[in-house]
């Protein structure tokens, strides 16, 4: 056994060796994509529906409706996968009532296309969601600080991309113990093909979530 | 126009006896006896001659135009045969029968029957006054060489050959009272329906397109309207469990630091060991 300076040699071997695993490992873990901003395809995500366009830069661009797979909204950094999510039945914990409500992601960065609605760009309004946190770190913190003309991209997963504007000013305060969202939604403007819904307002401990709702219009760029 | 072809003969017979020799009717008589037109037209019941124009030969016996016939060519109703005559005009039985079939009524079939048999009567005068025409073309080359004291006669007769007398009807007014006819008779045919009820649109093919015909006002496919949700649990204060990106990390640096204290502590085992 050799010595160096009463240093076990192989000791020191197998202590690098080890180290090395975990550096290994860290970076495998740390280096993996992020899931909640690297776009990926959504679950069920398709071929775009509607015809596509070559534009600069080798995109594609939609002209018709898509399954969206992912969000971009450079004023506020906004870069991450749409997840498909339908109907889901909750508790209103404010009213105590059964209701039906979208389903929501997740991930608090990742964002989620009500999949009992229509498509983007079909004519009739998606609506995407995004959790908002008081905290911060959600993916629609920022939702409510959008102004119009703001650009909004939603891609399929193929990569034709959907471009949008914000249409006019956020509208927040809808009470989730009304039916102010629904009202909101269902009196949309004409022109909105995308609605953006987060939550707003205070956040309640014993309720699990904020008061309010928080709702931005986009309308697709032709 | 079938009258004159009756009429004229008569009116040169009248004058016959006062003119003789007269080339004019000499050749007009010529004429008129190759003339096949006038023993085979089945009308003019109200005419001077019946026995010529009746179809039925009801009055077959001696006539003052019978020198102008064809000898038993009207009462065995064969004039058709052989001299270029038309028969006179009769509805196929295989068109009766298919107004039958139809639902007509006899009453209805025997109107447009007869309406038909009148139409084509005028059809055919039509077509014989072509031949008159020829005819009359040659007999004025003639008369240019006839005596001038009978050219006045010969002329009025002439004329009042072209112009059906009282009660008589020409080729066109057969025609048109021929179809006449059988408008009159359809009308009756078709049954009245109650007020206020519409008729059947059976026969119409737009009613009942094909198939294949789309219809012309088909309802173009309308998006559902959509009923959007009114609850939306996005708010959260605290990060979910189910982000998982921060764990990982934490238990790969852990790792390493289990890996460096083993390997630390197995190191100060060693050096124990050898001092001992």
């Amino acid at each position: 056994m050799r010595y160096v300076r009463g240093i076990d040699l192989r000791a020191a071997g197998a202590f690098l060796m080890v180290l090395a695993a975990g550096l290994a490992l860290l970076l495998v873990v740390s280096g993996r994509p992020d899931a909640d901003t690297a776009p990926r395809p959504a679950p069920g995500a398709s071929a775009p529906l509607a015809g596509e366009t070559p534009a600069l830069a080798g995109e594609m661009v939609a002209t018709g409706a898509i399954q969206p797979a992912s969000l971009s909204i450079p004023a506020i950094d906004v870069d991450t996968v749409v997840e498909t999510r339908g109907t889901v039945q909750y508790e209103n914990p404010f009213t105590g009532a059964l209701v039906d409500g979208y389903g929501v992601p997740e991930s608090m960065r990742t964002t989620s296309w009500w999949s009992d609605g229509p498509l983007p760009g079909s004519g009739q309004m998606a609506v995407i969601l995004g959790h908002q946190q008081a905290a911060g770190g959600a993916v629609f913190d920022r939702l409510h600080t959008l102004r119009p003309g703001d650009e909004i991209n939603l891609r399929d997963a193929n990569g034709a991309v959907l471009r949008l504007q914000v249409l006019g000013e956020p509208v927040t305060g809808l009470d989730k113990a009304t039916s102010a969202l629904a009202e909101t939604l269902n009196g949309h403007p004409p022109e909105a093909d995308v609605a953006l819904v987060t939550c707003g307002g205070e956040f309640v401990e014993a309720a699990g979530t904020s008061t309010d709702n928080t709702v931005v219009f986009a309308t697709v760029v032709r | 126009m079938t009258a004159a072809l009756v009429l004229v003969p008569v009116g040169m017979a009248r004058a016959a006896p006062e003119t003789p020799d007269n080339p004019v009717t000499e050749a007009f008589d010529d004429a008129t006896a190759e003339t096949p037109v006038v023993s085979d037209l089945p009308l003019d019941p109200g005419t001077e001659e019946p026995e010529v124009t009746d179809p039925e030969g009801t009055d077959p016996e001696g006539t003052e135009s019978e020198g102008t016939e064809s000898e038993g060519t009207e009462s065995e109703g064969t004039e058709s045969e052989g001299d270029g005559t038309l028969p006179p005009f009769e509805v196929p039985a295989e068109l009766q029968a298919l107004f039958a079939q139809a639902g007509f009524s006899e009453e209805c079939i025997e109107g447009v029957s007869a309406g038909l048999e009148q139409f084509g009567a005028g059809l055919a005068a039509l077509l014989d006054l072509e031949e008159y025409a020829a005819e009359l073309e040659a007999f004025l080359t003639e008369l240019s060489e006839a005596d001038p004291a009978a050219l006045p006669v010969l002329i009025e007769d002439l004329l009042t050959g072209f112009v059906p007398s009282e009660g008589e009807a020409g080729p066109s007014e057969d025609i048109i009272g021929g179809l006449e006819l059988v408008l009159a008779s359809l009308e009756t045919c078709v049954p009245t329906l109650p007020s206020g009820e519409e008729p059947e649109p059976e026969m119409s093919p737009v009613a009942h397109p094909t198939p294949e015909q789309p219809a012309p006002h088909a309802p173009q496919p309308v998006a559902q309207p959509v009923a959007y949700l009114g609850y939306a649990p996005t708010g959260a204060d605290a990060p979910r469990a189910d982000d998982t990106s921060v764990p990982l990390t934490a238990l790969g640096g852990g790792l390493v630091l289990v890996a460096a204290g083993a390997a630390g502590y197995g190191m100060r085992g060693r050096a124990v060991r050898t001092r001992d």
